[in-house]
């Protein structure tokens, strides 16, 4: 991890991403390995010397103190004179508009106003590493999006290093500078979320960051400069070299990179009929079901054209040669490759 | 036709267990139910003793004219409240940190000392109290190593080192229960903002514990004010407010007893509610930080060295004096009191009769306690009452902390105006009042750690009440049922106290009763003392052997 | 047939009314969802649906029978709680018979039955299992299978993908749709996720202070909120304060802050009044270029941040007069175009705005949510 860098750290639940914040921490104590904080090994520096804030997933206000109370733990515990971090306090309470709730005891706080002081709280120490645990995990899901934001700009504001665990990858992708994806105990993809969402590496990555189609099919051979797949009869050209052996592929799209249109003999388009249409809000999402039963969705944001399909209309997609992904097919099998169960 | 009758059994049952249902579901039985446990509470539990007392008022002035009585009776009480303080306070001092160790520390010999905690629980008060006159007193004891005749001498001091073995379990047990519900996750948020482990505990861990320090200390409190057979025993010519009333029960007039038991029920009572008052508003000292020296308290050795002081204190003050009884136990075995005892004797005729009287005593209360208690534990654990609730509450706490000698003085005088009632279920009666707060809250507290929405859910599914009850509240708090039985009875088995109070003829004494009238007034060689106390103990604990292999087994 | 049917209901807890005067009809194998944040009544609703509480005022029939002294099981209702309140010492196949047996069935029927339902919901692998072994999205499945075993046709679900992982939530909502269609369930469905609420329901009603504030589909709630509170809780909005300069028998011109004019096409307002301006995120357009004269609703401002959401991307925009607007727009069509920093106009169609009053106490006070 780089300085000054926002870092998510995202994975189903039992990933192992609250464990490895947790040894970063000092909250927990690594069997093996080794953990630099700084190029300094800290493995046997206990919690309190590590410098480290952390906003836990529970909150975990103290109940007996008011919100400044709270607030000012970090200095006060460190036997500082309350009034030499009081600029830092300030400046956080300014950033953060809790100055109208410092009085209160934390229990009548809104569930957004205290997960704000526990980030406050977390500031005031002066540490220059902040971990958040599912920091807006127990929000609503409108305040969830509303301070997301104001983590992130409070974060880049004070110059600060951040490490933020989510199970939600909406959120990961809005605020990260790079996303960490976990599984099982083990890393699966590091990068930007861009990266993650366009060029994911992984078969787990790509369903995890977002809806994706996975097709299974065969390789049939090169052409040019890159494959022909053959997928249930349906034929479709890839401008790439595999870089795995084997004939068994899968291939990936998001569903909103797919072109859906009413005009007949596009190349290689696939020809399809709209089973089911849902609203999404911003976008409309469709089930097709192609000629040889593929089941696909698509997404498309409105345009007059959108508005217009019904279930049952006949439609031609066009699965758009660049953003097709490519992957060897799973030794586990598919269902089990991309699981987050 | 083994399956024909197996439908015909089960369409038996099924019909039973409908009509119980449809039964349970009218309004006007599920009131019938709680009105009776309201009604069994007021005239069994709460309106004896205060009738018992307030009926022979008048005959308090006869005190004022033996001013002798009246001083040592003052005195006695006094030392009650001074004593009851001074344990709990050295108690949660040295139990405390016992109960950190035991849920924190990683340590295998943890599962031990979990063990050797429960054992003066185990142990009736008054085999305890005996145990530890023979540890510290008698020359079989520690004194033989100081080379001393008696160590420490029946008297206060004697009397503050049983008591602080015997509330000290108490403590501890509160205390890890509460440590174990406490959200650590506060102490580590203290932590990652800089502050030393000792820091974090005194400012966060503490405070936010206090409710349950207070509990235990008053449990602790309680425990000591009103235990009367050990420290009979132990007592010499130290008297406090019980030794006082159990030695003069059969010599002074009425006035003295009365005067002793109305002042002890009434000043407890207040105490103890005032403290619960008043002491969540006691501040802990929160308001500065002191990095240098907290992080020396916080290291490594200095944890050691607390961890070694707490366990050796535990050993040697709480463990060791509990057990010294085996050793006269197993001489007794050697000696040949045994072949006496087989070849019986009037000692030991008395001895079985009393035995049986305890066990009888013990199980007709628990019975009574658990049948009208349920339903009292399950409107205050609902808050059926609404408003009342508390109060309600408030009231069934009382016979915890009121001395339970003074409550079998007036429960005396109550009985003993309805000669009709037979001696036995008078006795019955005075044991099942002052058991039955220990059922009721436990298991109030456990219906409350039952989510409600779980019988809502229930209710949805179309459970009538009773289904709701047999199906989910039942099996979710059997463990809790069970151990509240055990606690009321192990606690009905020990009690010397009231039963000393109601007892009125000698064929009716109760095994703590006869044994320390044994011990105190030398009626049985010390070898059959220890003998009586050792079939006691063992009794006893097979009991307990038995009911918790049963709960065993029914948890599968 | 299963309907629900609530007349001026009111329910208060102490001093506070969790519901008030609340009227609201449910029709035969409908999908109701009712949308609101915490401490809106959502799920005091469901618990007087269910008979768990019984209202202060008012009545509740279902299936057009007065139920307000009818006992919850007597109802026939399944309630599924938030966090599912699985029985932890009953297993699996214990949980799902539980209904059936207390309702009287053979021990063999009841059992028939509750497999039945774990194969709905492919469970029935777990049959002998305890729950908290099971993950989170099977416990919901199995809370789902109780509820429905005893042969309810009404499902109050009480935040039922609120305890799952984000990626999950989205997966299971439509499953969630499918068995209630299947089964031609009723289903009232309560949720504090909007996007949630708009992918599974027939119907949407957005609750605030125990209060409906809007009901209908979901599109029509979503394109058309009939006040701000909606226009803000259901979807992305950008809203403008402004008040009427000028009116016309087409339409009106807004003045916003700093002199900035918006043109709307509603005729109803008076001049001089204070009025919000809202408009969706996804139907504003950034425009790279030059302004003509002939150009109305095109406002100049400049790029301030890009976020980025995975199918769409959130460009705002910093307008010169002050104001914010936060654009949305599909990842193809959006990512990389426009430079933190950057110049633009934004154009507001006029068909895609909406005019409410100003609100008494405040923008900032009546979009609150938290």
């Amino acid at each position: 991890m780089e300085d000054k860098e926002y870092l998510c750290i995202i994975g189903p639940s039992g990933c192992g991403k609250t464990t490895l914040i947790k040894c970063i921490a000092g909250i927990i104590k690594p069997d093996e390995g080794e953990i630099y904080i700084d190029d300094r090994i800290v493995n046997d520096t206990p919690i309190q010397d590590r410098g480290i804030g952390y906003v836990f997933q529970e909150i975990a206000l103290f109940p007996h103190m008011s919100v400044y109370d709270n607030i000012c733990y970090g200095p006060f515990v460190k036997g500082l004179d309350i009034s030499s971090a009081k600029n830092l306090i300030n400046e956080i309470l300014n950033m953060l508009e809790l100055w109208d709730r410092v009085k209160d005891p934390p229990s009548i706080l809104s569930g957004g106003a205290q997960q704000k002081t526990a980030v406050a709280r977390a500031l005031t120490s002066g540490s220059r590493l902040l971990i958040l645990d599912e920091p807006l995990g127990s929000l609503d899901a409108k305040v969830r999006r509303v301070l997301r934001y104001e983590l992130r700009r409070l974060v880049k504001d004070l110059g600060l290093t951040a490490i933020h665990v989510t199970h939600d990858q909406e959120e990961a992708m809005s605020i990260a500078d790079r996303i960490v994806v976990m599984r099982s105990g083990e890393i699966v993809e590091i990068g930007t979320p861009l990266e993650l969402y366009l060029r994911p590496k992984n078969l787990f990555t790509a369903h995890f960051v977002g809806e994706a189609n996975f097709f299974i099919g065969d390789l049939l051979g090169e052409e040019d400069e890159g494959v022909k797949i053959d997928v249930n009869g349906n034929i479709l050209y890839i401008p790439c070299k595999p870089s795995f052996e084997g004939k068994k592929v899968v291939l990936a799209i998001r569903p909103e990179f797919i072109i859906m249109k009413k005009t007949n003999g596009l190349k290689d388009a696939w020809r399809g009929m709209i089973e089911k249409i849902t609203f999404l809000g911003s976008s409309l999402r469709f089930e097709v079901c192609t000629e040889n039963d593929i089941m696909v969705i698509v997404k498309n944001p409105f345009s007059s054209e959108a508005l217009g399909w019904r279930v049952g209309d006949r439609v031609n997609l066009v699965l758009s040669r660049d953003s097709l992904l490519l992957y060897p097919y799973p030794k586990e099998g598919l269902e089990k490759a991309i699981s987050i169960e | 036709m083994r399956r024909q009758r197996a439908i015909a059994s089960e369409n038996v049952r099924l019909r039973l267990i409908r009509k119980i249902d449809d039964f349970s579901a009218k309004n006007l039985v599920k009131c019938a139910v709680y009105a009776s446990s309201i009604i069994f509470f007021f005239t069994l539990i709460l309106i004896p003793p205060i009738a018992g007392i307030l009926e022979n008022i008048g005959k308090l002035k006869t005190i004022y004219y033996d001013p002798s009585l009246l001083t040592s009776a003052n005195l006695a009480i006094i030392n009650s409240f001074t004593m009851a303080f001074t344990v709990a306070t050295l108690d949660l001092i040295a139990a405390l940190p016992l109960a950190w160790f035991i849920v924190r520390s990683k340590m295998k010999i943890v599962n031990f000392i979990d063990v050797l905690v429960d054992i003066p629980f185990l142990i009736p008060t008054a085999a305890l109290g005996y145990s530890s006159l023979l540890f510290w007193s008698s020359q079989d004891g520690i004194s033989r190593i100081f080379g001393m005749e008696t160590l420490i001498p029946p008297g206060f001091a004697l009397v503050l080192l049983l008591h602080f073995a015997f509330s000290y379990p108490v403590i501890v047990r509160v205390m890890v229960g509460e440590l174990l519900t406490y959200r650590e996750v506060y102490e580590v948020a203290a932590r990652t903002l800089g502050a030393q482990p000792f820091t974090a505990v005194r400012t966060i861990t503490l405070p936010l514990l206090k409710p349950g320090i207070i509990v235990s200390f008053l449990l602790a409190f309680a425990r000591s004010l009103s235990e009367t057979g050990a420290t009979v025993i132990a007592a010499g010519n130290f008297e406090n407010g019980p030794v006082f009333i159990f030695k003069n029960i059969d010599k002074v007039g009425e006035g003295a007893l009365v005067y002793v038991s109305s002042v002890l029920i009434l000043a407890s009572t207040i105490i103890f509610f005032l403290i619960k008052l008043l002491a969540p508003s006691l501040k802990f000292p929160i308001k500065r930080a002191f990095p240098s020296i907290e992080r020396k308290l916080s290291s490594y050795e200095v944890v050691k060295f607390r961890d070694g002081a707490t366990i050796l204190v535990f050993l040697i003050i709480v463990v060791a004096p509990s057990l010294f009884i085996a050793l006269p136990v197993l001489s007794a075995l050697l000696d040949g009191t045994v072949n006496e005892m087989v070849a019986g004797s009037e000692l030991w005729n008395v001895f079985w009769r009393s035995m049986l009287i305890s066990y009888a005593v013990g199980s007709i209360s628990t019975l009574m306690n658990v049948v009208f208690g349920l339903p009292a534990a399950v409107l205050i654990a609902r808050r059926k009452l609404g408003r009342a609730t508390s109060i309600f509450k408030a009231l069934v706490s009382i016979p915890i902390i009121v001395p339970s000698i003074a409550l079998g003085v007036s429960l005396k005088f109550f009985w003993g105006k309805y000669g009709f009632i037979p001696e036995f279920w008078v006795i019955v009666f005075s044991h099942t009042t002052i058991t039955y707060t220990y059922f009721v809250e436990s298991m109030s507290a456990a219906i409350e750690g039952i989510p409600v929405e779980m019988e809502d859910v229930a209710g949805t599914l179309g459970a009538k009440p009773f289904t709701i009850f047999r199906r989910i509240t039942l099996p979710l708090t059997k463990y809790a049922v069970f151990s509240g039985a055990i606690l009321v009875f192990t606690r009905a088995l020990g009690e010397t106290g009231a039963a000393k109070a109601v007892v009125r003829t000698k064929e009716f004494q109760t095994l703590p009763v006869l044994l320390v009238d044994w011990i105190i007034n030398k009626r049985a060689t010390s070898s059959q003392s220890a003998l009586g106390i050792g079939l006691y103990i063992i009794s006893a604990f097979l009991v307990l052997l038995a009911l918790r292999f049963i709960i065993r087994e029914r948890r599968r | 047939m299963p309907s629900i049917r609530l007349v001026n209901v009111t329910k208060k807890f102490g001093g506070i009314t969790a519901i008030k005067k609340l009227s609201l009809t449910i029709n035969d194998c409908e999908y109701v969802c009712v949308l609101g944040p915490s401490g809106s009544g959502k799920t005091t609703l469901l618990r007087l649906i269910a008979g768990i509480i019984k209202p202060d005022e008012g009545e509740i029939y279902i299936n057009n029978k007065l139920v307000n002294d009818v006992p919850p099981q007597e109802r026939n209702v399944a309630y599924v709680p938030q966090y599912y309140a699985l029985f932890p010492h009953l297993t699996v196949i214990d949980n799902v018979a539980f209904g059936p047996l207390s309702r009287g069935l053979r021990r063999e029927e009841a059992y028939k039955v509750g497999m039945h339902m774990l194969e709905m919901t492919r469970l029935a692998w777990r049959a002998e299992s305890l729950p908290y072994e099971l993950s989170g999205g099977m416990q919901q499945r199995l809370a789902l299978a109780r509820g429905l075993a005893c042969g309810a046709k009404i499902l109050l679900l009480d935040e039922p993908l609120g305890a799952l992982d984000a990626r999950l939530r989205v997966e299971l909502r439509f499953r969630l749709r499918e068995i209630a269609k299947e089964n031609g369930l009723t289903v009232i469905h309560v949720t504090h996720d909007q996007e949630e609420a708009i992918v599974v329901a027939d119907r949407l009603i957005v609750l605030r202070g125990g209060e409906i504030q809007q009901e209908g589909p979901p599109s029509q709630v979503y394109n058309e909120p009939k006040n701000i509170f909606v226009a803000h809780f259901v979807g992305g909005a950008n809203f403008f304060e402004g008040f009427i300069a000028e009116t016309d028998p087409h339409g009106s011109w807004v003045q916003l802050r700093n002199g900035f004019i918006l043109r709307v096409n509603e005729t109803r307002w008076k001049v001089g009044e204070k009025i919000v301006i809202m408009i969706r995120e996804e139907k504003t357009e950034i425009i790279k270029g030059i302004k003509r004269r002939e150009d109305i609703n095109l406002l100049p401002g400049t790029i301030k941040e890009a976020s980025f959401l995975g199918d769409f991307v959130i460009y705002g925009i910093l307008l010169d007069n002050g104001d914010n607007v936060n654009s949305k727009m599909p990842t193809l069509l959006g990512i990389g175009k426009f430079k933190i920093g950057e110049r633009v106009y934004v154009r507001l169609r006029t068909e895609y705005l909406r005019a409410y009053p100003y609100p008494p106490q405040g923008l900032y006070q009546e979009l609150k949510v938290m």
